[in-house]
This record gives structure tokens, C-alpha cells and sequence, in this order.
């Protein structure tokens, strides 16, 4: 997949993960399992840029008597979730009608 | 690997950028450690289904804004000596100098860069607006009766716009592609700092 695409899809992605409950790193990873296999080291330079971009908030709670940290989807963070639902309508319209024309074929 | 191994080897490689960065990413880490042993992993299964610790620096590293990059790696690694600090002052007319030229050598380049890109749209803009003034000029030479002067003159007028319109298009991808170059220069001389990092780590141990 394109690089670049590939980067705003993980935003999205990850921003999906925590978007009816807040979540931290490892349950992130497992949700998300399913449509990528996505590694620590590449989660952790993409919370850190949607946290620093105000699109969601860190917070620590306590779990078996250490620190875990939660990670809290923001406003800012649900209109980026929305415009993309909104915006990748129109491709999956050029999706369904390439498609169609290649099976036709 | 135990887990403070681990930390401490992510530690090294991450030496010279702000505690509170190092800080986060050890914290986050290890809880990465912990969930997975508590999933039923055992301590070094967990530790290596996190990454090596080269990965994890990469990682971290690429992502650090260029400027932060530099600062870490110019950070010595002890404090200044005071003989250091005498020759620091003493040699500030040398050094400051030639940091002065490099850093104006590289706002140069950015100048030209950019005066290119604009020389392109002026261009287009001129022929444009020339096209449209010499497209009024005409009707009121075509009513003034100026015959096949005046018919020479709508032809130029309308090849101009033409031109206008027909070079906007390799104009915007020439800036796109300036644009993307510039972005994968800024991204190889990170990976230059981060790789002399790494030598630089390897000299000292």
C-alpha cells in the first residue's frame, strides 16, 4: 500500500480503537488485529503524533497495581473520524464501480 | 531479554533527546511488556514480540521533529569542561561565523528553490493578464475598423490565455514533485543523523 495513505489510514484506525471506550496500547493492537497487524514501535509514534495533534488524550489508571495509560478519543479527534467516514464514501464509490467494471471484463 | 534489560538498551540508543521523551517511551513500553506477560506470555516472550531495541529507537527516532535530532546528537555526553568553555568563547568569531554561511547557504537554496517555483506562475500569470488586455485592446481595434491588424491581434490574445492555461498544468505538478523531493531530502538527512548516531554509540562503547 502507498506509504502516505498507509500512515492516514493507521491515524484512522487507531482513533477508531478508542472511539466507544478508551483503550490502551496492547488492546489497541489486539482490536485492530483482525484488519492489520500493527507492532508496538509502529503504534507508539502514532499515538504519540494524534496526541500532540489534540485528537486524543493520554490518561494513567491503575491496573494490578501499576500504571496504565488510557488513551481518550477528543472532539477534534471525532471530527477527523467523521470527515473520513464522509470523505472515503466517494472513494468507495470508485471502489465499487472499478470493480464492477474489472469483473464485467 | 529481561524487561530492564531491554528498557536500558532503548535507553542508550535514545540518549542525547529530552528525558521527558525517553521517559514516555520507556513507560509506554513496558506496559507493552507487562499486558503481554499478563496475557500469559513469559517475561523474555514478551520482550521479543515487542521489537528489538534498534527498531524501537528507529521508530521513535524518525518521528522526532530534524532540530531535536541535531540538539540530541550535538549533546555532549558529560558536561562542558571549563577549557572547552574558554575555547568555545575564544573561538566564537570562527565558529559562529561559519555556522552563519552554512545556515545562509541553506536559506539560498531554499530562496532559489522557491524564487523558481514563482518565476513559473509569474510567467503563466503574465501571459494570462496579457492575453486579457490584449483581448479588450482588440475589440475596440476590431470596432475602430483595424481589419487583419486587428484579427493578427485577437489570434495572439487567445494563444496567450491558450498558453496561460495549457502551462498551469505542468507548472502545479513541477511544485508538487519540488514540494515531495524537498519532503524526502528533510527525511534522508534523518536517517544521515540517525545512522552517525549509531556510529557515534558504537566508537564510545
Amino acid at each position: 500500500m502507498d506509504a502516505q495513505i498507509k500512515r492516514g489510514l493507521l491515524d484512522i484506525l487507531v482513533l477508531a480503537a478508542i472511539k466507544t471506550e478508551d483503550s490502551y496500547g496492547y488492546k489497541i493492537i489486539k482490536d485492530i488485529k483482525p484488519y492489520l497487524t500493527l507492532s508496538e514501535s509502529t503504534l507508539y509514534p502514532i499515538l504519540r503524533r494524534l496526541e500532540e495533534g489534540g485528537f486524543l488524550t493520554v490518561n494513567s489508571q491503575e491496573h494490578n497495581g501499576r500504571l496504565r495509560k488510557y488513551y481518550h478519543i477528543t472532539d477534534k479527534g471525532m471530527e477527523k473520524l467523521n470527515a473520513f467516514a464522509e470523505e472515503w464514501k466517494e472513494v468507495m464509490a470508485i471502489y465499487d464501480y472499478v470493480v464492477r467494471e474489472v469483473d464485467a471484463a | 531479554m529481561k524487561t530492564k534489560d531491554f528498557l536500558e538498551a532503548v535507553r542508550q540508543k535514545l540518549k542525547g533527546l529530552p528525558e521527558e521523551d525517553i521517559k514516555k517511551a520507556l513507560d509506554f513500553y513496558e506496559e507493552a511488556i507487562r499486558d503481554r506477560m499478563e496475557d500469559g506470555l513469559t517475561e523474555d516472550e514478551a520482550v521479543d514480540a515487542i521489537g528489538t531495541p534498534d527498531e524501537i529507537a528507529e521508530q521513535i527516532l524518525m518521528d522526532t521533529p530534524l532540530p531535536k535530532l541535531v540538539k540530541a546528537k550535538a549533546k555532549p555526553e558529560r558536561g562542558f569542561r571549563v577549557w572547552e568553555i574558554v575555547l568555545l568563547i575564544l573561538g566564537f568569531p570562527l565558529w559562529f561565523s561559519l555556522l552563519l554561511a552554512a545556515g545562509l547557504i541553506v536559506l539560498s537554496l531554499i530562496i532559489v528553490i522557491a524564487a523558481l517555483v514563482l518565476t513559473f506562475f509569474i510567467v503563466i500569470l503574465a501571459l494570462g493578464l496579457g492575453g486579457i488586455v490584449l483581448a479588450v485592446a482588440s475589440v475596440f481595434a476590431l470596432v475602430a475598423g483595424g481589419g487583419s491588424a486587428a484579427l493578427l491581434q485577437v489570434g495572439i490574445a487567445i494563444l496567450c490565455m491558450g498558453l496561460a492555461v495549457l502551462l498551469f498544468i505542468p507548472a502545479k505538478a513541477l511544485t508538487l514533485w519540488i514540494v515531495e523531493l524537498c519532503g524526502r531530502f528533510g527525511k534522508w538527512v534523518k536517517l544521515k543523523v540517525i545512522n552517525s548516531r549509531k556510529k557515534g554509540d558504537t566508537t564510545n562503547e
